[in-house]
């Protein structure tokens, strides 16, 4: 096992070396000089200067990227061009927050999505089936943003249930009962996608599952069905889930810029919204390369959890 | 096994091991499916209706989307002469909407059948040359590694927003699963007796790979490019949402709600409408994917 989670180590590490050199030369895609740019129309020529060589555009590429990939492992992902603050600090303080939101989401599309396949492989064709395979294709159809706006329409203009923006009230107790009450709409929006995935896909292993062999001789031992289902398909069937469910929390830190933006939310995802809107480069190279290797690392962790469940993958790999 | 499920992970499974059918046998086999099932028709309806309007646009709509009439602002759906009423300047909802399904489908499609012809490229050299397998699989898994809407952003927020940066971005970031897919497709095709026979008779690699492996790969491709279209739809219209699309005025329905955000107390068609469209279009591809999957595939119907 420890073998297994050294060697899924070691393979992240050129993953994590390949981000940082296509984050690194996504920026250098800017159109003309990358220094004017930045400095923005109304710059003098000292400015662009000093910005140009601050950043060390004046100086080959490979070493720029050395340069740049040697701060970033220190931490420093440089200063944000339209607040002037160190990005580390500005990415981290919001992160907090984009968690908060994408695991209340996880949390949510977990227990929405899995029972909803389990009910819909077990009850195949029934009602239930057809009702919850139709919602999950909607699901998987919607405008994350426009579900936002929906809800926010419904639910905090028309009925006045919850906040339609911010994270906690501006007056009042601003505590966790605060801070669930404000969560509760985008962390809803932001599940819908990966809620609709999982079912989907529970419901298809499930039933695969209960077609094989060793389900047919539970079955044939007598065990009652329910039993069938909980103790001998459902282990084998959500494996491939739990390799989703890591795939998804990349979905949920990307998805989260648009809930954020719609919900005003201040996570990440609006800091880089506002960061684009002033095309404070630094800002969004350093949020991407963040979320990217949080990306990564997330699914090292599903990786290794998934060895730990089943031990064919230990050995096969 | 496990293999195979984990590719599911969309919500799609592909056969590695299964012959072509001649193209009439698919056309005949897509069309018996149609008509067997209702949902299916009104799903390819509607994809027809919208492309239909996008063609037809300059006729159908009753104004210039672009016409401004700040007298007649946020008029009400219903409202004479503007049957889903105006936007915050006073332009007409439904002509917006009309005009603005030229550029959804567009940038919907486009970058599909682009990121396609490079997948396809890339997973047939990778499939085939084993060789260049290795490094071309760990490219892959580090585009992987970015979740697909913060790389775009971050390709498009560098070359400026503009409607041919989005397309670009969204094509750059649809590559690697199309390689993908090709890719273990032709790992399964290579060692079909018909690909050894091929190469034994002492065909050209050119030849296998042209005449006897990319025919095979087409039907997967398409299935897996309709569900691509339905999600780029979305994805496209997302960019645009966060400014990073189509500029205003130009009408587009991703650029069309965001403009909406703004007067949604006040005038909550401006920005549901487009929304609507979005999700009817990505919709029926999906439909439609699932649809093209099952009758190409009669094994995976679940």
């Amino acid at each position: 096992m420890l073998r297994f989670g050294i060697e899924r180590l070691l393979a992240t590490i050129p993953v994590l070396v390949g981000v940082s050199i296509v984050v690194f030369f996504t920026m250098k895609l800017i159109p003309g000089d990358a220094a004017q740019v930045l400095a923005g129309p109304q710059a003098t020529r000292e400015q662009v200067a000093l910005i140009r060589q601050s950043l060390g555009l004046d100086r080959p590429l490979y070493v720029q990227y050395a340069t740049w990939l040697g701060r970033a492992v220190r931490g420093n992902l440089g200063r944000s061009i339209q607040l002037e603050a160190p990005v580390t600090e500005m990415v981290v303080a919001r992160l907090r927050n984009t968690l908060v939101l994408a695991i209340a989401a996880s949390v949510l599309a977990v227990a929405i999505g899995v029972p909803a396949g389990i009910l819909s492989a077990t009850h195949k064709s029934s009602i239930i089936d057809r009702a919850s395979m139709v919602v999950a294709l909607f699901g998987n159809s919607m405008p994350t943003f426009w579900l936002g706006l929906v809800f926010i329409l419904v639910f905090s203009l028309h009925f006045r249930l919850f906040p339609s923006n911010g994270m906690y009230s501006l007056r009042g107790p601003a505590g966790f009962p605060d801070l669930l009450w404000h969560l509760t709409l985008p962390a809803l929006t932001l599940a819908g996608v990966p809620a609709a995935v999982l079912a989907r896909l529970t419901r298809s292993n499930l039933l695969e599952t209960l077609t094989d062999d060793y389900v047919r001789t539970a079955r044939a031992k007598g065990l009652r069905e329910p039993r069938v289902v909980a103790r001998h398909a459902l282990g084998n069937a959500l494996l491939p889930v739990v390799t989703l469910i890591g795939i998804q929390v990349g979905y949920l830190l990307g998805g989260s810029i648009l809930v954020e933006t719609v919900f005003s939310w201040p996570g990440l995802g609006l800091q880089l919204y506002d960061a684009i809107g002033a095309r404070d480069l630094p800002l969004v190279q350093g949020g991407v390369l963040l979320v990217a290797t949080m990306f990564v690392l997330i699914n090292l962790c599903v990786d290794i959890f998934y060895g730990v469940l089943d031990p064919r993958i230990r050995y096969s790999a | 096994m496990s293999e195979s499920r984990s590719v599911a992970a969309g919500s799609a499974r592909f056969d590695t091991d299964r012959p072509r059918r001649d193209s009439r046998g698919f056309s005949a086999l897509v069309w018996r499916r149609l008509r067997r099932e209702p949902v299916l028709l009104v799903a390819l309806g509607v994809v027809v209706a919208v492309v239909l309007t996008a063609v037809l646009a300059p006729r159908l709509a009753p104004y210039d989307p672009t016409h401004v009439a700040p007298q007649i602002r946020l008029a009400a759906p219903g409202t004479a002469g503007h049957a889903l009423g105006t936007d915050e300047l006073g332009r007409d909802v439904l002509s917006r909407l009309i005009w603005g399904s030229r550029i959804s489908l567009i940038v919907g499609i486009v970058p599909v059948v682009l990121s396609a012809l490079g997948g396809i490229a890339i997973g047939l050299i990778a499939g085939y040359y084993s060789r260049l397998d290795q490094i071309i699989t760990r490219s892959l898994d580090v585009l992987f590694a970015f979740p697909a809407i913060l790389l775009a952003l971050a390709i498009v927020s560098t070359l400026g927003p503009s409607i041919y940066n989005a397309m670009l971005a969204i094509t750059v970031v649809a590559i690697p699963s199309f390689a993908r897919l090709v890719r273990s497709l032709v790992l399964g095709l290579r060692q079909r007796p018909f690909v050894e026979a091929a190469q034994s008779l002492g065909a050209g690699t050119r030849r296998i790979l042209w005449r006897h492996i990319l025919p095979n790969t087409v039907s997967s491709v398409i299935v897996y490019g309709t569900f691509e279209t339905g999600k780029t739809i979305v994805f496209a219209a997302a960019l645009s949402f966060l400014g990073l699309g189509v500029q205003p005025p130009t009408p587009e329905w991703g650029a069309m709600l965001s403009e909406g955000r703004t007067v949604l107390a006040t005038a909550w068609q401006v920005a549901t409408i487009p929304g609507i469209a979005i999700f009817l279009v990505s919709l029926s591809f999906n439909i439609l994917g699932d649809g093209l999957r099952d009758a190409l595939d009669p094994r995976q119907t679940l």
